[in-house]
């Protein structure tokens, strides 16, 4: 799907990208997004148990996690990244009212529905360009 | 929250009690009046039964020592009345001795005559005299002068009523005092013609016509300068002793009279003299006559006397022998008297009352306190017995409106809605509970009234304070005047917190400081609230996640169009598709939806315009959770889209047959299309496609094996649906 001529990024700036979110469509729309931008999506998962194992299984450079996978807190996951030092964001429907552990909590946090501008910021912000 | 005003007025009402009923109720003025009426009638009642049992006991009682009194005094009264008789008797018998003197000898010499009575009355003081009174005719006056003389005597006759010496009468029989003895002090009634005085001759022609001893009323002795009530008896003789058959052969034959000359108070002292004096008064009245005529009279003066109900004691004077009809003073008394007894004598035609009445010195000793005692015992307890009759019903008054209002206040306080406290700042504790409150607490009233209000409280109250703080401040508030309505967390004996609304009101009580604490078990209502904030939360999150999702169908529908029509309808079918089964999901409070009601909603669409046996649904009912129903629904979305637009819908006689079944995988949908246009080869894959496999496989977590045969498109979708109840899943 990715189209690399639509790319506005240098290869330098591109970042292979995770992305669990249970909703089907939201990850695929922002899988889209982040395509047309440059980046790479090698994998989504829709699950706690799957993201554990995307986590561990698959190179990345950055996560974007929905905080509420059917009503499972996505903290784990979250701590996995931070374990491997990868540097994650959430998207999440609940604004602010989800409290997150307080070690989790300074992570950036953008809710539903995203502006992809927002999250590509974000994603820059979060693993700036090695130099 | 409510106004501050409100609950005040509610506490205005509960505490003055209810308003009295319409109609119906005696106002309590006319209730307090008959109260009073009641209450005087019962005192007055115990006063009356008091007063009729003291008056019942005192006249008893006296009449019991009245009874003593006269059998103590019976004998007493009889022993006198009986000697005065024998006197009387005895004294008549020393006339009637004197009488057989004549009878016995020839001839009575005045020598012997003296010398005989001397004798004979020597012992009885009372006889003042024995006489012989001659018959002396007016011719034989001479005779009876000489013999007279012949005794040493001249013969005056005199007239009583006139004493000085008269002439003797010409005609009629004379009856001088000849012979009288003794002498002494009698010498002045010799010669004294008894016929001359109307009273003595009554007598003496009563005795000379009857034959008997007559007397004469009591009168004044010329001889006695005392004037000392005496009384003359007289004895006839007739001649030769003979008493004669007839008046006219008395009258002929009567010879003279023997004469008892008998002074009465002598005579009565003379009976009573070997009689101890101190107990009993003894009077001789003179009665009557026992004749027709007088005896009327004398039946009439008794009745006038025992008329008298007056009690007397004891009566002056009572030696005097009252001869004066007219004077009934102190006998009338005596006779009133319930003690005094009297006894009738007769001597010589003459009736004689005895009266006998006690002397004080009889009654003083024998007069017993005990009637007044139980007058004075019986009037004390009469008076202490109406004031405890009084005292008690006021009581039973007042305790039958405490008890009356103990009840209304428990009855009130017990319904309340709320769980009621009071707490006592005097005791520093509670002093009352309500049902409620026990309830609320896990307690009992005992346990709640020994409990403070930090036993029963969390260690924090809710505006942050710690209890003994929070504490401290609301009673300050509240003393002060203000109707607090507090957040407080109360704990229940079990352990658990529970919240409330407290609203504190100080009471008016006269000598506590009282607070009543009304509590509103407000658990319920912070649980709605939090419910409420969670579905708020939910709701959001929803609404977010929906708009994310439409936003990525936009997208990527537009990606994939070919023409804005075309984006227009698929983009329009997709979010209507997820707005129905939002709708009927929210019908059914995000609890699931069957397996073919997932079908039949995504083909309701279709369903217009084409016959609705083109779509065959086969399969067991099967509850799937509301979460997977979106997805399910998408997909099945997708796959009708493109039956319409290129497979067995898309021309007619095309038909669907959906199967499915449980599978050791989880539920096995079979999608077969027949009747459709010729498939050579897989069309071109557009977004359509990839959501439906991306649902599949992302979101229900399943795999989609599509075939596209001659026949028609087929293809198999494998989820691993939880069945709707296996696990929390059911929770939106």
């Amino acid at each position: 799907m990715t189209d690399p001529t639509r790319t506005g990024l240098a290869p330098a700036d591109r970042r292979r990208i995770i992305i669990v979110d249970d909703n089907y469509a939201v990850a695929d729309g922002l899988k889209w997004a982040l395509e047309v931008d440059g980046h790479e999506v090698p994998a989504m998962a829709s699950t706690i148990e799957d993201a554990l194992t995307l986590v561990a299984e698959t190179q990345c450079d950055v996560a974007i996690l929905d905080l509420d996978l059917s009503g499972e807190s996505i903290e784990p996951v979250a701590r996995a990244l931070r374990a491997r030092s990868i540097p994650f964001m959430f998207i999440t429907g609940f604004g602010d009212v989800v409290e997150l552990a307080a070690d989790l909590s300074q992570a950036p946090r953008l809710e539903k529905p995203a502006d992809p501008d927002e999250i590509l910021a974000t994603i820059a912000a979060l693993s700036p360009t090695r130099k | 929250m409510q106004s501050p005003l409100k609950p005040e007025n509610n506490d205005r009402l509960s505490e003055s009690g209810w308003p009295p009923p319409p109609g119906r109720r005696a106002p309590p003025v006319w209730n307090e009046a008959r109260e009073r009426v009641r209450a005087f009638l019962l005192v007055g009642l115990a006063v009356l039964l008091g007063l009729s049992l003291t008056a019942a006991s005192y006249l008893t009682l006296q009449q019991n020592e009245m009874l003593r009194l006269r059998h103590d005094f019976k004998s007493l009264a009889e022993e006198r009345i009986g000697s005065v008789e024998k006197a009387m008797s005895h004294y008549l018998q020393r006339v009637l001795a004197t009488h057989a003197l004549f009878d016995a000898s020839e001839f009575v010499t005045r020598s012997e005559f003296e010398r005989f009575v001397t004798t004979l009355i020597e012992r009885s003081p009372g006889v003042r005299a024995i006489e012989w009174i001659p018959r002396v005719p007016p011719s034989e006056l001479e005779t009876y002068r000489d013999r007279a003389r012949r005794d040493g005597f001249e013969l005056r006759i005199k007239s009583v009523l006139d004493p000085s010496p008269a002439g003797p009468r010409e005609t009629e029989d004379l009856y001088p005092v000849f012979y009288i003895a003794p002498q002494a002090s009698n010498e002045a009634a010799f010669g004294l013609d008894l016929g001359s005085d109307p009273i003595r001759l009554e007598a003496l022609k009563r005795a000379r016509d009857t034959g008997e001893p007559a007397a004469t009323i009591p009168l004044d002795l010329v001889q006695d300068e005392e004037k000392a009530k005496s009384v003359l008896i007289f004895v006839p003789y007739y001649e030769g002793g003979w008493r004669g058959d007839d008046v006219a052969s008395r009258r002929q034959h009567l010879a003279g009279f023997v004469l008892g000359v008998f002074r009465m108070p002598d005579l009565l002292a003379d009976a009573t003299a070997n009689l101890d004096r101190n107990n009993a008064n003894v009077a001789l009245l003179f009665e009557g006559d026992l004749l027709a005529g007088t005896l009327q009279e004398t039946t009439d003066r008794k009745e006038t006397i025992y008329a008298r109900n007056r009690r007397v004691r004891h009566i002056e004077h009572v030696e005097n022998v009252k001869t004066d009809k007219n004077d009934t003073g102190p006998t009338s008394a005596a006779l009133a008297s319930p003690l005094t007894r009297v006894g009738k004598v007769a001597m010589g035609g003459r009736l004689w009352t005895v009266v006998c009445t006690p002397t004080q010195q009889f009654l003083s000793p024998r007069e017993s306190v005990l009637p007044l005692a139980a007058l004075i015992v019986g009037l004390v307890l009469t008076a202490l017995g109406a004031g405890f009759a009084y005292t008690t019903l006021r009581g039973a008054k007042v305790r039958d409106e405490l008890k009356q209002s103990e009840q209304r206040y428990r009855t009130l306080v017990d319904h309340a809605p709320e769980g009621v406290l009071l707490l006592s700042t005097h005791k520093g504790g509670f002093v009352d509970a309500n049902e409620n409150a026990c309830r609320m607490f896990g307690r009992t009233r005992e346990e709640l009234i020994d409990c403070s209000l930090e036993d029963i409280s969390t260690e924090f109250q809710p505006n942050g304070l710690p209890t003994t703080a929070a504490i401290t401040q609301a009673i300050e508030s509240t003393l002060a005047g203000n109707t607090s309505v507090l957040m407080w967390d109360f704990v229940h004996s079990a352990g658990n917190q529970f919240p409330c609304e407290v609203r504190l009101v100080r009471l008016p009580a006269s000598q506590d400081i009282l607070i009543r604490g009304s509590i509103t078990d407000i658990s319920e209502r912070v649980r709605s609230e939090e419910r409420q904030a969670l579905m708020m939360r939910e709701l959001d999150h929803r609404v977010k996640n929906n708009l994310a999702t439409v936003l990525s169908l936009t997208e990527q529908s537009a990606m994939d169009a070919s023409s804005a029509g075309e984006l227009r309808e698929t983009l329009a079918g997709r979010i209507r598709a997820l707005a129905r089964l939002h709708g009927n999901l929210a019908q059914r409070q995000w609890t699931g939806m069957d397996l073919s009601e997932v079908f039949e909603l995504t083909f309701a669409p279709y369903n217009k315009g084409h016959d609705i046996d083109r779509v065959e649904m086969t399969g067991p009912a099967y509850m799937i959770p509301a979460d997977t129903c979106s997805a399910l629904c998408m997909v099945v979305h997708e796959l009708a889209t493109n039956a319409v637009k290129y497979g067995a819908l898309s021309q007619p006689g095309g038909t669907i047959e959906i199967e499915w079944r449980l599978g050791a995988d989880g539920v096995e949908i079979d999608w077969l299309e027949s009747g459709g246009p010729m498939l050579n080869e897989a069309p071109k894959t557009g977004y359509g496609t990839r959501l439906t496999t991306g649902l599949v496989e992302h979101e229900l977590h399943g795999r989609i094996e599509r075939e596209y045969a001659p026949s028609g498109f087929r293809c198999r979708i494998v989820v691993p649906l939880r069945p709707l109840g296996s696990d929390a899943s059911a929770s939106v």
